[in-house]
């Protein structure tokens, strides 16, 4: 590994901090969602990736989907801390003539391979890349999370069908298990019952994790790597707003407003 | 006997020749190998064929992954299952994203004959139209097809290719020069204007010969660019002829009759009429039924352009 296990918490620690003055600095936004993945996106750019921040369409480079678009302002914490844009950007996050709108859009911000915002989407893109990367036999590997609640939409299991069909190695899809969707918990809506076990039945290689262990998400994504001739689910066990205890684990932590004082709060927290 | 040529072939056989000197192009397939007549193509390059089956959403979401990668992908579908079934997946994932891929919709509107109601796709022309950043095309012959395809790959965004894919005789010269968003004037006249794009033309140059027994010339309009319209073709028509007549293979409500009458109340208001389908489903039957049944024969053609030109006779 390039960096500690010190490191990378440090580093997630700080990508929590960045996405709460993001999300502050407008008073609203996704909070929930953006926060729960930051640490699969820590160790995915900070130790996984063949990427340059210095030239975000490197050819052959790996690429990645965030399917659950509206998780947008994680990801934008990482990519400003790993240099694709000005730091300072963070604080115009969805506001007028802004380069981070609130779903993910490759043509506004440097370093976002593919433009999501409408659920159930981002798998088949994911798989399409990972297609043209065979075409192009670049060896590069293509990465995306999806969610739950998303995962409600057929379209994921189309997507998720005729990937294993046509046995995709290079993609490894994380599932942000956090159990909650906009309404209620997902078990109260449409339960996944056992999410693991659907994807095994669709032919995946499954692994299943705590999505906040640095560690465990390296080692899974390495044992990824291996297997060569099915796509790689790994389901996170993840909770929704983790980094701010106020609202970790909560429904409405989805989308909430952020005052000045739930910032302060969400830094203690993140100290 | 006019020389027919199967269009699908000349479809298949155009992809196989530009793959050969662009080695971004690919096709996919929703169990639709036999049905878009691309086998050929799958045999020539096997690892540029993909086909998802039937799931249509994931084949533009794949299509939406292989064109930013820099590829340009072909999808292939029955018409109503690569318009309105897929809407929001060529919204989001291709058009907003200005990704090109040519979602090729197979056997449009009474091309799918017995296939019946449930796969005549009378909308799909008005389902895409309003999607900002589409292109719509629809062909008339093989010669206008083989060089539509090569014209229609870097534009920036999804392109709807409509097209029956039987046998069609050529109507066009081998001398024939294509531009795409460019209308065609298949017959001069200086009565009335038939704008028409598709298998409906073969109708129309029917209908234009009957007019001319009346004593009525019409001017017969190619709109195979259903968008972005010709707006100047349209114009010119209305200034130099008075009156149009639209005739399609679709409901009247968004499609080509639609777009033209958009133009004509904005530039030059005449007085139009549109042949097409009145707002209703198909029903099984085969082509020349379907025409009878459902107002969309040269009958039905000569009797518009013939009522927005009776004044000049009375």
């Amino acid at each position: 590994m390039q960096h500690s296990i010190q490191e990378l918490t440090e580093l997630a620690r700080e990508a929590r901090r960045t996405t709460m003055k993001m999300i502050a600095s407008l008073g609203k936004g996704h909070v929930g969602g953006a926060l729960d993945i930051v640490d699969v996106l820590t160790v995915l750019y900070y130790e996984q990736m063949n990427i340059d921040p210095k030239d975000p369409s490197m050819p052959g480079r790996d690429r990645f989907v965030l399917s659950k678009g509206h998780g947008g302002p994680g990801l934008y914490s990482i990519l400003a801390m790993k240099g694709y844009f000005d730091p300072k950007e963070i604080y115009t996050l969805n506001k007028p003539g802004t380069m981070l709108p609130s779903h993910c859009d490759r043509l506004l911000t440097p370093g976002i391979d593919m433009t999501t915002g409408s659920l159930g989407q981002g798998l088949s893109a994911a798989v399409g890349m990972a297609l043209a990367d065979r075409m192009d036999r670049n060896g590069a590997r293509v990465y995306c999370i999806i969610g739950d609640g998303e995962s409600q939409e057929g379209q994921i299991w189309e997507a998720g069908m005729y990937a294993a069909q046509a046995k995709l190695g290079s993609l490894t899809c994380f599932l942000d298990l956090n159990g909650q969707q906009i309404d209620n918990p997902v078990d109260k809506v449409n339960s996944m019952i056992d999410a693991a076990a659907k994807w095994r039945a669709f032919g995946w290689n499954v692994q299943e994790i705590d999505g906040h262990d640095l560690q465990a998400i390296y080692d899974a994504i390495e044992q990824a790597k291996t297997c060569t001739d099915k796509p790689n689910m790994i389901v996170l066990h993840t909770i929704k707003g983790k980094g701010w205890k106020k609202v970790e684990g909560t429904t409405k932590c989805h989308s909430m407003p952020v005052t000045a004082e739930d910032l302060e709060d969400a830094l203690r927290d993140l100290q | 006997m006019e020389n027919k040529v199967e269009m699908r072939k000349v479809f298949c056989d155009t992809l196989i020749e530009l793959a050969k000197t662009d080695d971004r192009i690919c096709i996919i397939n929703s169990d639709s190998r036999q049905i878009s007549g691309t086998l050929a193509f799958e045999e020539a390059y096997p690892d540029r064929a993909f086909n998802v089956g039937i799931a249509e959403a994931n084949m533009v979401g794949v299509a939406a992954g292989l064109a930013v990668s820099g590829k340009r992908p072909f999808a292939h579908a029955f018409g109503p299952f690569m318009s309105r079934r897929v809407l929001d997946q060529l919204t989001i994932s291709l058009a907003y994203g200005r990704l090109n891929a040519v979602l090729v919709g197979l056997s449009p509107g009474i091309t799918a004959e017995i296939n019946g109601g449930t796969h005549q796709g009378y909308d799909d022309i008005a389902a895409i139209r309003g999607i900002a950043n589409t292109t719509i095309v629809e062909p008339f012959d093989g010669v206008q097809l083989r060089q539509m395809i090569p014209a229609i790959l870097d534009l920036g965004g999804p392109v709807y290719l409509r097209y029956d894919r039987g046998a069609t005789a050529d109507f066009y010269d081998p001398d024939y020069h294509y531009q795409l968003g460019k209308a065609d004037v298949l017959r001069e006249g200086t009565d009335v204007t038939l704008i028409s794009s598709g298998i409906m033309l073969v109708q129309c140059l029917e209908a234009a010969d009957a007019l001319q027994e009346k004593g009525i010339h019409a001017r017969v309009l190619n709109m195979h660019t259903i968008k972005p319209i010709d707006r100047e073709a349209v114009v010119k028509a209305a200034q130099e002829t008075g009156r149009i007549v639209t005739v399609e293979n679709h409901n009247i409500i968004g499609g080509l009759g639609s777009a033209v009458a958009e133009v004509l109340a904005e530039n030059c208001p005449v007085l139009m009429k549109r042949v097409g389908i009145r707002d209703r489903f198909g029903e099984v039957g085969n082509r020349a039924y379907l025409r009878q049944c459902l107002g969309i024969d040269t009958p039905n053609i000569v009797e518009a352009a013939m009522e927005l030109t009776k004044e000049n006779r009375a």
